[in-house]
């Protein structure tokens, strides 16, 4: 009997913790962007890809 | 250092929706949603012009100036994106907007907003480049492909320009010196200010 009780009490915290819901919050801080980096941030401005733009943009949309 | 914008040449715009079209397919926008539309002015006048509309990326955008949860982030280019996991989806960008571009997809019980959606300048969003994820919140991330706005790119008559705001500019300036009138870039003025 104890030891199913205890077995009992074993899994209902097992299955108690399957619950669990993670508490972080974003906190707020006026003007101040905080969510994920944007990966294109990194070569945004560089003069590789500005280049590359540009060469994109005359080849499609520059008068011909 | 580029300054990315969009220029509409309402001399040559023919109102065919291309734009429109191509930005929905290449985005896989969801149906009842418009990043980009074509608006008509004065339709069914003698001298109706048409205009295609849809985040013009603003200088100082107001978007961001009213988000409460500070969603928004611009790139050095000047490319403002947004981040869906933060929006609220409370609406104050789209009565900030001057120019109607932020949507809200989702339609939930009791009037609830879904997340906000806008164009990207085909830049995506904060996920990994290219990402399924990151096609599947915010569509395709040309940018990073070395490639510009679909939009424009398939603007049958040139009238949609995307690029560099200097190149933009110098290309309509020609433009309107060829073929005589004035200028009227619509929305720069709102959008970027007199003087950027």
């Amino acid at each position: 009997m104890r030891v199913r009780t205890i077995a009992t009490v074993m899994l209902a915290a097992l299955l108690l913790s399957g619950c669990y819901e993670t508490t972080d919050v974003v906190i707020h801080e006026p003007g101040i962007y905080k969510g994920a980096k944007d990966p294109l941030l990194a070569v945004d401005g560089t003069a590789g890809f500005e280049e590359k733009l540009s060469e994109r943009f005359m080849e499609g949309q520059a008068p011909r | 250092m580029a300054r990315m914008k969009f220029l509409c040449d309402a001399e040559r715009c023919i109102e065919c929706n291309g734009c429109v079209t191509a930005c929905k397919n290449e985005n896989e926008v969801p149906w009842g949603i418009n990043r980009r539309r074509v608006v008509t002015l004065d339709d069914g006048l003698p001298g109706e012009k048409s205009i295609s509309v849809a985040c013009m990326h603003c200088t100082d955008a107001p978007c961001a100036a009213v988000c409460p949860v500070d969603c928004f982030y611009t790139t050095e280019d000047g490319v403002v994106l947004h981040d869906k996991d933060l929006c609220i989806g409370c609406g104050y960008c789209f009565y900030a907007c001057p120019f109607g571009a932020p949507q809200y997809p989702q339609k939930e019980a009791f009037g609830v907003r879904g997340k906000m959606d806008k164009c990207t300048f085909c830049g995506g969003g904060p996920e990994p480049d290219n990402s399924a994820i990151e096609k599947k919140m915010y569509g395709a991330n040309r940018l990073a492909q070395g490639k510009l706005p679909l939009c424009a790119e398939m603007c049958a008559t040139k009238a949609l320009l995307a690029g560099d705001g200097d190149m933009v500019a110098d290309i309509y300036r020609e433009r309107v010196l060829k073929r005589g009138g004035r200028p009227n870039s619509w929305g720069w003025e709102t959008a970027y200010r007199k003087n950027v």
